[in-house]
């Protein structure tokens, strides 16, 4: 075993980033820009951080950035409670608290050389995002296989991202599905939920992809078993868990599930690791 | 390398009296006030409270000329000595280093005020009806590692400890007649059969993870009422809650929190994945007997003080929930040795 680091530093101390953009995504969910080119935050795609509103509180949030964008740190923050509205007040120019990176990410190295498959509904979008825009990357393209991308929404209005997900339409080197629940008169592209489009329109040897899901826990239950039919097996299934936490550091208590801590052993699972875990979450 | 010896009592309330802090817990002055009452020692409700204080803060913040600024509080740390029983000291060594020190994240400041006690383990000769140290792998007499063992005799006192050299204590101490190594066979033997209760086996953790799901949770809830008490007593329980305090101005707070309340993990969007009694108690027993074991190399997440039992208002206690799942599972106790 590797000898453990000690540090002499205060563990729940966080570094101060400024805003350098705000991104309004949808009614309720803005995308935060920081400036991190000062200091040394260094990450994996799939891992999450302490964001620290000063006067207000702290928060987790999955980073939605990717590591390849060197000297930025992305998070797309949906205002649900009293950090979040402090977070949704926030400009351009004013500062964040962060601490981290934590947990476990995605297993990159069980990803290279394979084909992915990723499957993401609302926000859930945002930590698949750090993957996908680190798979696509100039520099990692290459040790990647095919990329398709399904991403569903309850509304046109709720999709994230939609800045970005006109680049990824435009690449040849991957193909994108959106899909909304409800459409209205504007939307012309598909409507279905996210399990019934990918099964009517996605097609590959599961024996050779992963499949890479987040989002709401009930879309999230019906895109696994939908991916079971598929062929999948359960560890080539990939999620995140969402669960309150409060240190980061797998000492608060918060988000034990059995004999892990999801700030630590997660919050990135297989689905047969959550197989083996009491259902908790 | 064990070494033992024996001093005069006058002696060791000397030595405790030269000591910089004395703290102590609140049922080792119930037993033993003669040997504390001449020393201006601070009474603890809690052992936890010397290194996980119930309330800190953990940096402070402040806007001034436009701008945010974030200050690290390093704690200050005093010398104390701890008097303290065999399973209150198991609490500090083997449940509480392990989450705060031993990890991959260690806390500064726990270190700096754990590195600042030393401990003087009492033995326990009189085990209350209440204790079951023996049952999570204790002992009344158990000799924990790096702490000065200590049984009071009559008008002196046996002691006992790895290193000599790092107790000033020790000049005092003379070789141990054999009649008095006989009294302490004596002494731990009757306190061991004091607490009939055997060793949980260590199938223990894997067996009641297996009973997840099973309906004897409801039977063993209903009569808790997640008041949470039995969580601030106890010495291994190290859940926590983090609060910023002040808006302009202010402070990040630590307190202490528990699995027994509702919002302990309640999500922003309403949902709440241990959402009832049964769900909440569960998680309070397993944690301890399941998943700190699983995680911790067999390690129980209770030392068997039994202070849960003692201010529990409902008489709920953690022992009868433990055998009545263990007796489900099949799993039993160890021999008893």
């Amino acid at each position: 075993m590797a000898p453990v680091m000690r540090e002499a530093h205060n563990i729940y101390l966080p570094t101060l980033y400024p805003i350098e953009e705000v991104i309004p995504e949808t009614g309720d969910i803005k995308t935060y820009r920081l400036n991190a080119s000062q200091g040394s935050f260094s990450y994996q795609p799939g891992q999450f951080a302490e964001v620290f509103v000063p006067g207000t509180g702290e928060a987790p949030f999955s980073i939605t950035s990717s590591p390849t964008q060197e000297g930025v740190l992305e998070f797309s923050i949906k205002r649900t409670g009293c950090v979040t509205d402090a977070i949704h007040r926030a400009n351009a120019g004013d500062v964040f608290g962060v601490r981290g990176p934590y947990g476990r990410g995605f297993p990159v190295e069980d990803l290279r050389g394979r084909p992915l498959l990723f499957v993401g509904g609302g926000i859930g979008l945002a930590p698949l995002r750090s993957l996908i825009n680190y798979v696509l990357s100039s520099q990692k393209r290459k040790e990647f296989k095919d990329v398709i991308i399904l991403y569903g929404a309850r509304t046109p209005q709720d999709l994230v991202f939609q800045w970005e997900l006109s680049k990824w339409e435009e690449r040849s080197d991957l193909e994108l599905f959106t899909t909304v629940d409800r459409g209205d008169e504007e939307w012309k592209g598909r409507v279905g939920l996210v399990p019934n489009v990918m099964k009517e329109n996605i097609s590959v040897d599961p024996t050779q992809w992963k499949a890479i899901v987040c989002g709401p826990p009930i879309m999230i239950k019906f895109t696994i078993k939908a991916l079971q039919e598929m062929g999948f097996q359960p560890a080539d299934i990939i999620t995140t868990l969402e669960m309150r936490m409060k240190c980061g550091l797998g000492k608060c208590g918060r988000c034990n599930i059995g004999p892990y801590y999801v700030c630590k052993e997660g919050p990135v699972f297989t689905f047969e690791e959550l197989s083996r875990m009491p259902e908790e979450y | 390398m064990k070494h033992a010896g024996i001093v005069k009592k006058s002696d060791f309330i000397t030595w405790l009296a030269s000591r910089e802090a004395v703290i102590t817990s609140e049922r080792l002055i119930r037993r033993h006030k003669e040997l504390v009452s001449s020393v201006s020692a601070m009474e603890v409700r809690n052992v936890k409270e010397t290194v996980f204080p119930g309330f800190g803060t953990l940096f402070s913040y402040r806007w001034e000329d436009r701008r945010w600024i974030i200050e690290d509080i390093p704690v200050t740390a005093k010398k104390c000595t701890v008097l303290v029983h065999p399973c209150e000291a198991t609490a500090l060594n083997e449940v509480l280093d392990r989450v705060f020190m031993n990890g991959e994240h260690p806390e500064r400041d726990y270190e700096k005020l754990r590195s600042s006690l030393e401990l003087v383990t009492i033995a326990c000769e009189e085990p209350e009806s209440t204790c079951f140290c023996r049952m999570v792998g204790g002992d009344p007499f158990r000799r924990v590692p790096d702490t000065l063992f200590v049984v009071p005799l009559e008008d002196r006192l046996y002691v006992e400890c790895e290193e000599p050299n790092v107790w000033e204590l020790w000049k005092k101490c003379v070789k141990v007649p054999s009649e008095v190594e006989k009294e302490i066979a004596e002494k731990e033997k009757k306190s061991r059969e004091a607490l009939p209760d055997p060793p949980l086996s260590e199938e223990v953790p894997e067996q009641l993870y297996r009973l997840f799901e099973d309906e004897e949770w409801d039977n063993i809830a209903w009569k808790c009422l997640n008041c949470g008490a039995c969580t601030y007593l106890c010495p291994t329980c190290y859940c926590f809650d983090i609060h910023a305090d002040g808006r302009l101005k202010g402070y990040q707070l630590r307190s202490w929190d528990a699995c027994m309340f509702p919002r302990f993990t309640l999500h922003a969007s309403g949902h709440n994945p241990r959402p009832g009694y049964r769900e909440r108690v569960r998680q309070r027993v397993l944690h301890k007997f399941s998943y700190f074991p699983m995680r911790e190399e067999g390690r129980f997440g209770c030392v068997g003080c039994g202070a849960c039992v003692e201010v529990c208002p409902v008489n709920w206690d953690i022992r009868e929930a433990v055998q009545r799942m263990v007796k489900k599972s099949g799993a039993g106790y160890a021999r008893s040795s």
